[in-house]
């Protein structure tokens, strides 16, 4: 099943744009140290939310960059087990999904079907990238390691889930 | 001289990613990367108000030296066409005509020079001929460039495009949507009506 992926930031940039799908509007949210770029590129599933009040997040794994604000058809195959937060007391789970470019976009990643047929240097920068980046800037941040495409598709059912639930909250309101 | 328009970009020059605007969204898509070894040779857009012959709005080629971004509005002086024809086979192919701009003299001075499609350096309509006769490889799909015409044609097919538009927008008195949306909203229409139905019931 292929879904649709905002892009929020370009593969090789440092800064951290965010996406407001409400405003249709794409902010720079901050600036990275110098050096410290993403390594793929980097976006969220519309009308999805997580329990840090966030979209769900996507690593689309490709070889080139994608302009920011840009949707793209992409084939999930697994998550990076992530927890971050201000500090250790304070850290919440950030499960981030784990994607390819669906075929019908890129055929480039047709052999990559589940989270095993991610490449280990690929799982490498991923972990390297994660577990350095909310450290430079003072917060906690740890991967746990990886799951594959089922316990992705369950995070992003309850991720929808979670959605509905908080619209039908706020029609109540 | 001919008069200036609006182009709105969808691909940036270089780029292997084709981006196509949406009407249905608003926003930009990643159609596909370009399965062939050609990157876009020039900035790539569509110009606003406008319905092709193949039913999309009319494609513009931007000749110029400076990538812009997807969706950035560019005033632009059109001198010629790319008489282009595309399709599923050899025998089925439809006009895809698709104007070629420089950018207007307020934007920037480089191409005041360029007047007419004639006034193109040889190299660069080598580059057009040769990429759009062969971007589509690798897809199982047949494009075929005729040539080049000139300014006059280009100031037709606009007026014809924009025509087009119009006599659409007066039909439907709204804005222009894709036929494949309006099959969407109908089917969601029956839906939700078969939905009401069923609650009467009740």
């Amino acid at each position: 099943m292929d879904i649709d992926v905002i892009i929020e930031i370009p593969k090789g940039s440092n800064i951290k744009y965010e996406y407001s799908s409400e405003k249709n509007n794409i902010f720079v949210n901050r600036i990275f140290p110098d050096k410290l770029v993403f390594p793929y590129n980097y976006g969220r599933i519309d009308k999805t939310l997580m329990p840090d009040g966030d979209e769900l997040d996507v690593i689309l794994i490709n070889d080139r960059p994608i302009f920011p604000t840009a949707s793209i058809k992409v084939r999930i195959i697994g998550v990076l087990l992530f927890e971050d937060g201000e500090n250790y007391e304070k850290r919440v789970i950030d499960n981030n999904i784990i994607a390819v470019p669906a075929e019908s976009v890129d055929s480039r990643y047709n052999n990559i079907r589940d989270i095993d047929n991610l490449s280990e240097k690929d799982k490498k920068k991923l972990i390297d990238f994660f577990s350095n980046y909310k450290k430079k800037e003072g917060k906690y941040g740890k991967v746990n390691g990886f799951a594959n495409k089922e316990k992705a598709y369950l995070l992003l059912n309850k991720a929808k889930k979670l959605y509905k639930v908080s619209m039908n909250y706020k029609k109540l309101l | 001289m001919s008069k200036e328009i609006d182009a709105i970009i969808e691909i940036p020059k270089d780029s292997k990613v084709k981006y196509e605007f949406c009407y249905n969204t608003g926003k930009i898509r990643v159609d596909r990367i370009l399965p062939s070894a050609y990157n876009y040779p020039f900035n790539y857009g569509y110009i606003e108000n406008t319905i092709a012959d193949d039913g999309d709005a009319l494609d513009i080629i931007i000749i110029n030296d400076q990538p812009f971004f997807p969706m950035s509005v560019i005033k632009v002086r059109p001198i010629g066409v790319l008489l282009m024809r595309d399709g599923l086979t050899e025998d089925n192919l439809d006009n895809d005509p698709k104007i070629i701009a420089v950018p207007a003299q307020s934007v920037d001075k480089r191409y005041k020079y360029i007047s007419e499609i004639d006034d193109v350096p040889e190299i660069d309509k080598m580059i057009l001929k040769d990429f759009f006769s062969n971007y589509k490889n690798n897809e199982n799909k047949v494009t075929f460039v005729d040539g080049f015409a000139d300014r006059n044609e280009a100031t037709n097919i606009i007026e014809k495009s924009k025509q087009r538009f119009e006599a659409k927008q007066e039909d439907e008195s709204g804005i222009y949507v894709p036929e494949e949306v309006n099959e969407k909203d109908q089917r969601r229409e029956k839906y939700n009506e078969k939905k009401t139905k069923s609650k009467k019931k009740f």
